[in-house]
């Protein structure tokens, strides 16, 4: 380790950034602290005189003057260059730190065997281990190695600063194809950084070699007798580039290094290494940003510096993603390992030059050419529902390409979030989307005509291929919209089979009012989210969706959508009356009657099986027949997705995200919901992943921040991220206080903040607030408020009030399980023992988790809590065992926070349950 | 570098009583402790710039977060609150921030409003020290609350080996060697160090500056264990406290 200058910026030992503290300016405190580490000070470099002439067969070079030829300096000694007198050949002599020969004679041996190992590794980009040896006179460790010509990536980046995407591309494939190999034979670096990599010179990707030195010999130089240690080898690294399992002396594999390399690769690219911001381990992604770095290469860095290893992509993935992928591949993504949901796209296509390379003079080669997407239109109109009218052009002209399979068009929630207002930058977009071609437009509408203007622009050469203004009656919008969909599909080479040309041509409606309705209905279930304004957004589409069947009754999209408003609002437990289900069940056959064959229509019959009935398998089958339909549809997979949550087959739902987000990389929807899945695996490090992804594309989307901060709150029970997110949302806007009510009910109740308890209350007025189909309504966390600051007069009250309108809900639909267990819930806050428990009981037996993997858990955690609550904490924590070991959303920021678990604090067997999900209880 | 091979029973890490240490006893004992009291006033100084900057990101007012973190000190002390520490945890970092949040939870109930300069170190703060404190407040935005306090201990542990050495160079008559040879103390080769610069700056042969720096980085490392070996209850945790340290500074 070299002395940590200061240079006002970043250290030079580290690379991290030096702050200024609360106590002064005083350098670089990673390096200082690291100082003070056992085993980190070591005697100085020994002087030049105490260098010997030769070790072995080794002659070490001198200068003119004299002076050894030294080639570096690490943590674990000096390198000079040498000359091997036996063959007559220049090597790499590297001179182990002077008093690692102190420990003795079974160290010695130790460092043989490991660097016996570590020199069985052949790689073309691995700087070869020609010898290990240890001079018996003096003791003295040594390593003769390849002699590379050139410089470390450390030296060329403090020489000319980050380097370009492609060098680093080119770079990481190199490095990569040896820690293929490395894995293989059970190598660990275990000490890779800039400064262990070699690079010939030379700033062209496709001439430069990259040689990675010292493999192994961390692991030889650290391993002990301690049989653990020897595993984990101790921590000789950089701290900056170390894995955090390196930093807490976890073991260690392959997956370190590729942590370490993730960090290189970072530092390459900015000049930064990528160290986040706060407790979140969030990283500091604007560096990225600022760097011009593909969003897919981003997406990869991310998912190699995730902090649990197993988030990790393997180096084989890693190649993969790297390697240039033949054109028919790239839309299928074939994703192994659920940690790369983060970056669900194929790499290769997004693997562009954005800053320092020149503008491609011809199409890039790995893009399809029958890609497209087609962004928001612009509405040059005036007067209410104009911006819907414009939204759907785009939206129908959308849905008309996306029914030729020869092309493959961008989901809507994707590119929606390009809407006109800022300038476009189609080069990037296309980059983003991994798209060749964009379609951008506008509508206006005058005097019974409308006027649609497209443009169909390359956005790999940034050209216009074609462009059309056309004027027509309204009521021929429709007619332009599909010409407008052939046309492209000729510009694009797209044969179109004669069903497809059919449904093209077909319109949806002949009644351009109920089509405005239906835009705008689409856009709020596209936004609904299940916050406590969720009900609201479902109530609102259902009523214009009926408006829109009314004016037209052979609407089917209208239909299918309609069906999905009831569908959804039954599932999730805002209105579980029979009528809402016979409204959701009437929409299904309607659409059905009206087009027996329409994709659309067996989609939605698939969501309403699911949502409505939980028959799993029977939804599978309808959704089948979409898919073979709509093999394009991302909705098809996230769908897919959804049905193997709930049968807790997570790996298949894992897959079927990623699917949808191969299809729609930008739907911050199917990336929140990926998150989620991954906090109910209590995969808290990969859901901050995604979710840091997401806000990426939707920096200001108040869900999303908010979930990324209770992934915190659950993972380290740390409420200041959520704390943060409401204070800064409502001191931008307070308008957003009811949307953010349900989180600020909770974040008081966990802080026992009883003043912001009642504020929360007052904005959650109606709403209603729980997990999943557990919907609490205001009475029982009115009661629950109460109850937590010891006013029992106002709780009881509060309770049998909460009870009598939740028995009516529970007498409304005898077979909704929840609803049920909520009186439960609400009985053990009266007192009720055994009717809590028995209502509690009956409804876990009612929908049990091999029923519904989510809400049945959550049953069991009311039980839980019941027991809790009247007396019983062994019952309690039997259930409390039973569901924390298994994937749900009980997480150690609950147990640990919650007012819900107040009467089991202290108990031995709860506290062991919470300490059980602590962060690093290597659960 | 064999660093699997701890230093056994360095006599920095055992001294029978650190300050920790001694708070927690008198915890134990029940009965009034000065020393116990002087050892906690002795921590508050060295710490207190953590505890004032984690108030501040979490939002509470300058002269709030003074009164608060003034009032915390003097009740700890007063009351010898130290004595709920929890042994288990045996951090003194820990410790601190659990017993403030406690302390800001009661103190926002009203209950036990603390007014400035009511206890027996009121000299903790002066203006100069809060202005420079002050210009970190937003800089600390960029961290949750947990780790601008974690970040801001370490920072602090920093300062009070430096505060050490820059006293035992100044008694030694060497304020300026100090000076001159601090920013290399971190390192562990001469590789980056200009002796020859130094050496026509301080008018002191390059041989004699290598002795300086090894000797110096030495002392460096052994103050830093001792003032970790303060806030932690057994000398073995000194190395995962620092490692703890490291990482957030790292991966926070």
């Amino acid at each position: 380790m070299v002395a940590a200058l200061w240079n006002n910026a970043l250290c030079q030992t580290c690379g991290a950034r030096i702050e200024i503290t609360g106590s002064g300016d005083l350098g670089c405190v990673a390096c200082l602290l690291g100082a003070g580490l056992d085993g980190m000070l070591h005697p100085a470099i020994p002087s030049p005189s105490g260098v010997p002439d030769s070790l072995g067969t080794y002659l070490i070079g001198r200068r003119e003057d004299g002076t050894p030829w030294t080639l570096g300096q690490g943590t674990m000694g000096v390198t000079y260059r040498a000359r091997d007198v036996s063959l007559q050949r220049q090597v790499a002599l590297k001179l182990i730190s002077a008093d690692f020969a102190r420990h003795g004679a079974k160290a010695r041996e130790r460092f043989v065997r490991e660097a016996r190992a570590a020199a069985s590794l052949r790689h073309p980009n691995v700087a070869t281990v020609y010898q290990f040896g240890i001079d018996e006179e003096t003791g003295q460790c040594y390593c003769a190695m390849e002699l590379v010509e050139g410089e470390t990536l450390d030296e060329r980046v403090r020489r000319s600063g980050p380097l370009a995407v492609p060098l680093v591309l080119e770079i990481a494939r190199q490095i990569v194809s040896a820690l293929v190999v490395a894995e293989k034979h059970g190598i660990v670096h275990r000490d890779l950084k800039p400064g262990n990599v070699m690079i010939t010179t030379g700033d062209e990707p496709d001439r430069i070699a990259v040689k990675i030195i010292d493999f192994g010999l961390a692991k030889a130089l650290g391993a002990t007798a301690d049989p653990r240690v020897l595993t984990d080898g101790g921590f000789l690294g950089t701290p900056a580039f170390a894995s955090p399992e390196q930093l807490a002396r976890s073991p260690v594999d392959v997956r370190s290094d590729i942590y370490s390399l993730g960090a290189t690769l970072w530092y390459l690219l900015t000049g930064h290494l990528p160290i986040g911001n706060g407790a979140s381990a969030r990283l500091p992604v604007g560096q990225l940003r600022a760097a011009h770095v593909p969003p897919a290469f981003s997406s990869l860095l991310f998912a190699m510096l995730a902090i649990e290893p197993a988030a990790r992509p393997t180096a084989k993935e890693i190649a993969g993603r790297l390697a240039p992928k033949p054109r028919r591949h790239v839309w299928v993504a074939v994703m192994a390992g659920a940690a790369l949901l983060i970056g669900a796209l194929s790499l290769a296509p997004h693997f562009h030059p954005t800053r320092p390379a020149p503008a491609p003079k011809a199409p890039l080669p790995d893009i399809p050419a029958k890609t497209v997407a087609v962004l928001p239109f612009e509405n040059l109109s005036e007067g209410k529902g104009s911006v819907s009218f414009a939204d759907g052009v785009q939206d129908e002209l959308l849905t008309d390409l996306a029914r030729i399979a020869e092309l493959k068009v961008v989901s809507r929630t994707s590119v929606m979030q390009y809407r006109r207002g800022q300038p476009r930058n189609l080069r990037e977009i296309g980059r983003q989307l991994g798209v060749a071609f964009i379609v951008e437009g506008a509508v206006q509408q005058s005097r019974g005509q409308v006027r649609i203007s497209a443009e169909l622009i390359d956005a790999r050469t940034d050209l216009h291929r074609w462009a059309q203004n056309y004027v027509r009656p309204i009521d021929d919008v429709f007619a332009v919209q599909s010409e407008i969909a052939q046309e492209i599909a000729r510009q694009l080479d797209a044969k179109i089979a004669p069903s497809e040309k059919a449904a093209i041509q077909a319109q949806p409606t002949r009644d351009l009012e109920a089509f405005n309705l239906y835009t705008e209905a689409n856009s709020l279930l596209a936004t609904t989210s299940l916050n406590s304004r969720g009900k609201l957004s479902l109530l609102q589409a259902a009523q214009l969706l009926s408006e829109a069947v009314a004016r037209d009754p052979n609407f089917l999209l209208a239909w299918c959508q309609l069906a999905n408003a009831h569908d959804s609002l039954y599932f999730l437990g805002f209105d579980r009356y029979p009528v809402r289900l016979s409204l959701g069940e009437m929409a299904v056959e309607t659409a059905l009657r009206l087009q027996p064959d329409a994709r659309e229509a067996h989609l939605t019959r698939a969501r309403h099986l699911y949502q409505c009935y939980l028959a799993y398998d029977a939804a599978l089958a309808e959704l089948e027949i979409a898919r073979r339909a709509l093999p394009n549809n991302a909705a098809v997979f996230t769908l897919a997705g959804y049905i193997y949550r709930r049968q807790g087959k997570w790996s298949e739902s894992t897959r079927e995200f990623e699917n949808a987000l191969a299809l729609d990389p930008r739907n911050i929807y199917t990336l929140q919901q990926t998150a989620l899945s991954y906090s109910l695996l209590r995969r808290y490090g990969d859901a901050a992943i995604v979710l840091d992804r997401a806000l990426l594309i939707a920096p200001d989307n108040i869900d999303l921040r908010v979930t990324r901060a209770e992934v915190d709150l659950n993972w380290r029970a740390d409420t200041g991220p959520l704390h943060a997110v409401v204070a800064a949302t409502l001191a931008k806007d307070p308008a957003d206080t009811p949307t953010l009510a349900g989180a600020s009910l909770f974040l008081s109740l966990c802080e026992r903040d009883r003043a912001a308890t009642q504020r929360a209350l007052t904005a959650l007025g109606d709403g209603i607030f729980g997990p999943d189909a557990i919907q609490l309504r205001p009475l029982f966390w009115e009661g629950l408020a109460a109850r937590a600051s010891g006013d029992h007069v106002a709780a009881l009250r509060a309770f049998t009030a909460a009870r009598a309108e939740q028995q009516r809900k529970a007498n409304a639909a005898p077979d909704f399980a929840p609803a049920l267990s909520i009186v439960g819930l609400i009985d053990a806050g009266l007192g009720n023992k055994a009717e809590a428990i028995g209502e509690a009981r009956r409804a876990a037996e009612m929908l049990p988790i091999s029923r519904d993997s989510i809400d049945g858990v959550h049953l069991i955690e009311n039980l839980a809590t019941i027991y809790a609550w009247l007396g019983e904490p062994d019952l309690a924590c039997d259930q409390l065992e039973a569901v924390t070991k298994i994937p749900g959303t009980l997480s150690y920021g609950q147990l640990r926070l919650s007012t819900m678990w107040d009467n089991l604090r202290g108990n031995p067997r709860f506290e062991k349950i919470v300490a059980s999900l602590a962060p690093g209880s290597n659960r | 570098m064999p660093v699997a091979t701890r230093e056994p029973n360095a006599p920095d890490e055992h001294f029978v009583a650190t300050r920790w240490t001694v708070v927690l006893a008198a915890g134990d004992s029940n009965l009034a402790s000065d020393r116990a009291s002087e050892a906690l006033s002795e921590l508050c100084r060295i710490y207190w710039r953590p505890l004032y900057l984690f108030l501040r990101r979490e939002g509470i007012g300058s002269e709030d977060a003074q009164d608060l973190t003034q009032g915390f000190f003097v009740e700890m002390i007063r009351d010898r609150s130290y004595r709920r520490a929890d042994r288990e945890k045996g951090r003194f970092r820990s410790f601190l921030l659990g017993a403030l949040r406690h302390f800001v939870a009661d103190a926002r109930d009203g209950e036990q409003a603390q007014k400035r300069g009511g206890g027996k170190i009121r000299e903790l703060f002066d203006e100069s020290a809060i202005a420079e404190v002050e210009a970190q407040v937003p800089t600390a935005q960029n961290w949750s609350a947990c780790a601008v306090f974690d970040r801001e201990w370490a920072a602090a542990l920093l300062r009070q080996t430096f505060d050490r050495l820059t006293q035992e160079c100044t008694i030694a008559g060497k304020p300026e060697l100090f000076a001159g040879l601090r920013p290399y103390l971190a390192g562990t080769s001469d590789e980056a160090i200009p002796y020859e610069e130094i050496s026509q700056r301080l008018h002191r042969g390059a041989g004699t500056l290598r002795s300086d720096v090894a000797r110096l980085r030495t002392r460096y490392r052994t103050i830093l264990r001792e003032e970790v070996r303060g806030t932690v209850l057994e000398p073995e945790e000194v190395d995962d406290e620092l490692r703890y340290l490291c990482q957030v500074i790292a991966h926070a």
